[in-house]
């Protein structure tokens, strides 16, 4: 029954992944701000949504499996915590800075979320690495990795803007 | 001599621009037997081009929308850590700050 819970929360992350946002046209545009500008901050802030939404379903799986035994109490739980709550961090980070655009998206701002991002994209290399290794359960083990390389591919995109 | 008259091309960009440019408003009403009957008028501010897909909306509405998605961001992610820093401190170690990081992070 719990791991239909858990089978539960991966599928429905799978399917918010797949929910890509498209690039809007924009109309009415106020002096200075650009077309390109106004779409690639709808574009980041719409990415960083779907990754917010896919940390979420990470921490749940990852609380979950160790409800079911799945991870044990003790250090690789508690990094893997410890890693998701940072994510967390560097996305409230990001957003921070999103809320002062898109008539600041300037390269500098865009550069400034994107290294929020790359923070993101290093912290889930860590997961992948250590975290997740101590998931006993191979399938769990392989659903939470694939979870973590649809935020990593998420975050790519915004790092191509 | 005669000429075809030019039709100028429509479209859904330039129809969203010249509406909410003037503060376009489309009429609703509902045709009751032979009367018609108003029931309200609406700001156009979004088309989305059902064939294409893309969506055409106003500068105005792109900040309301995606300020709410960022709200929706901080909303998620502090909850998130709420949640991790009960388990964390189940655990014996140390919960993270409810706060974003001070410094700017290094590349």
């Amino acid at each position: 029954m719990r791991n239909r819970k858990v089978f539960a929360v991966l599928l429905l992350a799978v399917s918010l992944a797949g929910c890509a946002a498209r690039v809007k046209n924009v109309t009415n545009l106020p002096p200075g701000v650009t077309q390109k500008q106004a779409q690639d901050w709808d574009v980041a802030v719409q990415k960083l949504n779907q990754i917010s939404a896919l940390t979420t379903s990470a921490r749940t799986a990852i609380i979950e499996v160790h409800t079911v035994g799945l991870l044990k109490d003790g250090p690789a739980y508690v990094a893997a915590l410890t890693t998701i709550g940072k994510v967390d961090e560097f996305q409230l980070a990001a957003s921070a800075v999103l809320k002062q655009s898109p008539n600041n998206f300037t390269d500098s701002t865009k550069t400034q979320v994107q290294d929020y991002i790359r923070q993101i994209a290093a912290q889930l290399q860590t997961l992948n690495q250590t975290g997740v290794t101590g998931i006993k359960n191979p399938n769990s083990q392989q659903q939470i990795g694939d979870l973590i390389t649809q935020i990593t591919n998420l975050t790519l995109l915004i790092l191509t803007l | 001599m005669s000429t075809n008259p030019v039709t100028p091309k429509v479209t859904v960009s330039s129809v969203l621009n010249s509406l909410s440019q003037v503060g376009g408003e489309i009429g609703l009403a509902v045709q009751i037997g032979t009367a018609l009957i108003p029931v309200g008028k609406v700001l156009v501010q979004k088309i989305k081009d059902a064939a294409t897909g893309v969506e055409t909306t106003t500068y105005q509405l792109l900040l309301t929308e995606d300020q709410a998605t960022l709200a929706t961001v901080d909303t998620t992610s502090i909850a998130d850590l709420n949640a991790i820093n009960a388990e964390l401190v189940r655990q014996g170690a140390a919960p993270l700050p409810l706060s974003t990081p001070s410094t700017p992070p290094q590349p």
